[in-house]
């Protein structure tokens, strides 16, 4: 066990450490960049934050984090892009949701002011570990904070703590987009209507891991989930949101209670009415899904993932066209990296780093 | 010394790829290396004073459901590496060391347990019906992927808690007992959802008097949750999964600035139905004079609700668990909050919107609470073979 690790260390330390890893081996692993950024609050306020190079945190063992899931995350992405710059993507969108989160958990509130300046201390600490522009990669952000201090009963954390973790990952489709098959869960909720299921936070998450690796294991990369209550609507994929193109070319996407709302989904919302698609966020039916023209999972990884199939017991419904989809796609990715005019403010630039 | 383990753990990217190569002769000689400054650093500790002094209790009767700091606790680490526990160590250090990316702090993946263990009439200290609690984290393993924990390595570790803090047992007779806290939590590092390569098995105690306080003898007055659901039909309402805890504290404020003492949920889909209190369950003796408790897929299934089951059905009371409409409850006698923690409190009212129907009696519920600490602190026969004694 403790020979294990220290292997793994000591082959990690071999390959350099604080050294830009290969661009093109990166998959969406946790790698270990030169610093991470943490914020204490111990009831009164958030202190001033300090750039790490330690990835440990030490955590009362009978601390909220660790028994009744207080813990909130984010998700989001900066780049390097094709002008030299280095731009976090929609960041303002994570700071909001972020703050619903914290504010449904008992938890400090973020100030968005604070969430920028800790993104801008990670990334400018971190730079040489952004994958370059051209390289397909992008520096992967998790942003997560979490109720701890020795607690026993039921009630809020006497201190949280916040955390900007970075992460280099790789482009997630090497060639074009690729379609994935999809199942619907049955066995399943994914969240109840009046419950957590619209912030991120972490027990929402683990929930999903054995319906998860149960449909992998029978060929679904991807699970599906619909509404607890009548299991009739369409809620959202395990870990991102469900896009549809109807025949006509309307982008339908569902709106529930219990849905966590995706930050990406907001860009691509905004992004395709900008290209003329008409737009509806609404109850969208299981039975409506087999009528539609084209499928995708949209989330912070991978932005847009086609789904070629979704299966729900005997019943297959299949998707064969995803111009829709390659279009959004295409136009998300090319704002990311500054290809073309961010009419909407969704990237900000933060640092300055030499192209190749 | 903290250093040298700290950037270890830091340094292993997730990789079991970087465990399958066998290791070159030189890597052989480092982790022999790495291995005695590991022992070195184990003896150090166990030099070190503890990071919290114990504080030693002084006035058992005034115990409330806090932490008293104790000499410590027992950890035991799972390795998806070699898909084995390790041997447990007893750690006196209340903090632990967690990857930044480890599971349970951004994907939840935790589950605890929660049981007592007394110091009886005769002296002797015992613990109360572990093998409900250790079956009960093993379906909650199953449900979030973690690994199972043996019984027997679960026996141990809270026998070793236990025994290694026998003086924060209370004595018998301040109406104190030692909660024990077993937890499971995946430990690993992981970055996409996955199962987890690391998991901990961690058994903490304390010292502890009412959770309610005071109330636990005048009744607590809960609240019907209307805005909020504890957790879908077929979510993780029935295991004990941290993530079930933290989307109660929200609405139990909210009761609680109301002036209420705790919250009560009712089914998500009807709202026509009692699923259970904030952190305990729902009991109740009927007009008839029946035990009924409510049951759905979504509710915690209580180990304390079990035993005074029992109890209830060898006085010849009749037990039902079903599903219990809300309407119902109007008409019950008694009505208790039932759980490791709480025993069995009375609830004095339930309010629901303008409505609110009080609860006069808590006599059949005493009854029953009553019989069960007489076993639990050995002032009576145990016939259900509950009791087990850890010799100190």
């Amino acid at each position: 066990m403790l020979a294990a690790r220290a292997l793994r260390g000591m082959r990690a330390s071999r390959r350099g450490m604080s050294t830009a890893p290969d661009w093109s081996k990166l998959g969406f692993d946790f790698y270990p960049t030169r610093s991470m950024l943490r914020y204490d609050h111990d009831g009164s306020g958030w202190n001033g934050g300090t750039l790490q190079q330690d990835f440990e945190l030490k955590v009362h063992a009978l601390s909220n984090v660790l028994h009744y899931g207080q813990a909130i995350f984010e998700g989001l992405k900066c780049f390097h892009c094709a002008d030299g710059s280095v731009r976090v993507f929609n960041s303002g969108a994570n700071a909001k949701r972020l703050r619903s989160g914290c504010e449904r958990l008992q938890m400090p509130v973020v100030p968005a002011p604070m969430f920028d300046e800790a993104l801008d201390r990670v990334i400018k600490d971190n730079l040489d570990f952004i994958p370059p522009y051209g390289t397909g990669g992008a520096m992967y952000l998790r942003p997560f904070l979490f109720g701890h201090g020795g607690k026993l009963g039921l009630g809020p954390a006497p201190s949280y703590t916040f955390c900007i973790v970075a992460s280099p990952v790789g482009a997630y489709y090497k060639g074009g987009l690729q379609a994935i098959d999809g199942l619907v869960i049955e066995q399943y909720d994914r969240a109840a209507p009046r419950g957590v299921g619209n912030i991120k936070c972490a027990g929402n998450y683990a929930p999903d891991v054995q319906p998860s690796s149960a449909a992998k294991a029978n060929g679904f990369p991807i699970c599906l989930y619909l509404d607890a209550k009548e299991n009739a609507y369409v809620e959202e994929f395990s870990t991102s949101n469900f896009i549809g193109i109807t025949q006509d070319g309307t982008l339908v996407t569902p709106s529930s209670p219990s849905i966590l709302p995706s930050c990406t989904k907001g860009v691509i919302l905004q992004i395709a009415a900008d290209l003329g698609i008409k737009v509806e966020v609404r109850p969208v039916p299981w039975a409506e899904v087999a009528t539609f023209r084209e499928v995708a999972a949209c989330g912070t990884a991978v932005v847009l993932t086609p789904i070629q199939s979704l299966t729900r017991g005997d019943k297959v419904v299949r998707f064969d066209s995803f111009d829709t989809i390659k279009k959004l796609y295409d136009a998300v990715t090319q704002l990311q990296v500054g290809l073309v005019e961010d009419k909407h403010n969704y990237t900000r630039v933060v640092a300055k780093k030499p192209l190749h | 010394m903290r250093s040298l383990r700290s950037t270890l753990r830091s340094a292993a990217p997730l990789g079991r790829r970087w465990c399958s190569e066998a290791p070159s002769p030189r890597e052989m000689q480092l982790l022999q290396q790495v291995s005695r400054l590991e022992n070195r650093v184990h003896e150090l500790q166990n030099a070190l004073p503890p990071h919290v002094k114990p504080a030693k209790v002084e006035n058992w009767e005034d115990l409330g459901f806090g932490i008293v700091p104790t000499n410590g606790h027992t950890r035991y680490t799972w390795s998806g590496v070699t898909n084995a526990w390790d041997a447990g160590r007893f750690i006196s250090d209340p903090f632990v060391p967690l990857h930044i990316h480890a599971a349970v702090l951004h994907y939840g993946m935790t589950l605890f347990e929660g049981c007592k263990a007394f110091r009886c009439k005769d002296g002797r200290i015992r613990v109360c019906n572990l093998n409900e609690n250790s079956a009960r984290m093993n379906t909650g393993a199953d449900r979030l992927v973690l690994p199972r924990v043996p019984v027997s390595m679960f026996n141990e570790a809270v026998d070793w808690a236990v025994r290694a803090n026998a003086e924060y047992v209370p004595p018998y007779g301040s109406g104190g007992s030692l909660y024990i806290r077993p937890f499971l939590m995946g430990t690993g590092p992981i970055l996409g959802l996955q199962p987890c390569p690391e998991t901990t098995f961690m058994v903490s105690v304390t010292p502890v008097g009412n959770y309610f306080g005071k109330g636990g003898v005048q009744g607590i007055h809960a609240s019907i949750m209307k805005d909020f659901d504890r957790a879908a039909p077929k979510g993780t309402g029935a295991v004990k999964a941290g993530g079930n805890y933290a989307a109660d504290l929200l609405p139990l404020k909210q009761a609680k600035a109301a002036g209420f003492g705790t919250t009560l949920y009712l089914d998500c889909v009807e709202q026509k139905y009692v699923e259970e209190f904030s952190v305990s369950n729902f009991v109740g003796i009927d007009s008839k004079g029946a035990y009924v408790t409510p049951k759905t897929p979504s509710i915690l299934p209580s180990i304390t609700n079990k035993m005074m089951m029992q109890i209830a059905e060898s006085k010849g009371i009749k037990v039902e668990a079903r599903p219990l409409a809300w309407d119902e409850v109007s008409t019950f006698r008694e009505v208790g909050a039932c759980g490791t923690a709480t025993v069995c409190v009375p609830i004095a009212s339930i309010t629901d919107g303008d409505a609110k129907h009080e609860f006069g009696k808590f006599e059949v519920l005493k009854e029953l609470r009553d019989e069960l600490q007489a076993i639990q602190y050995g002032e009576c026969e145990d016939p259900y073979g509950w009791m087990r004694e850890v010799v100190v």
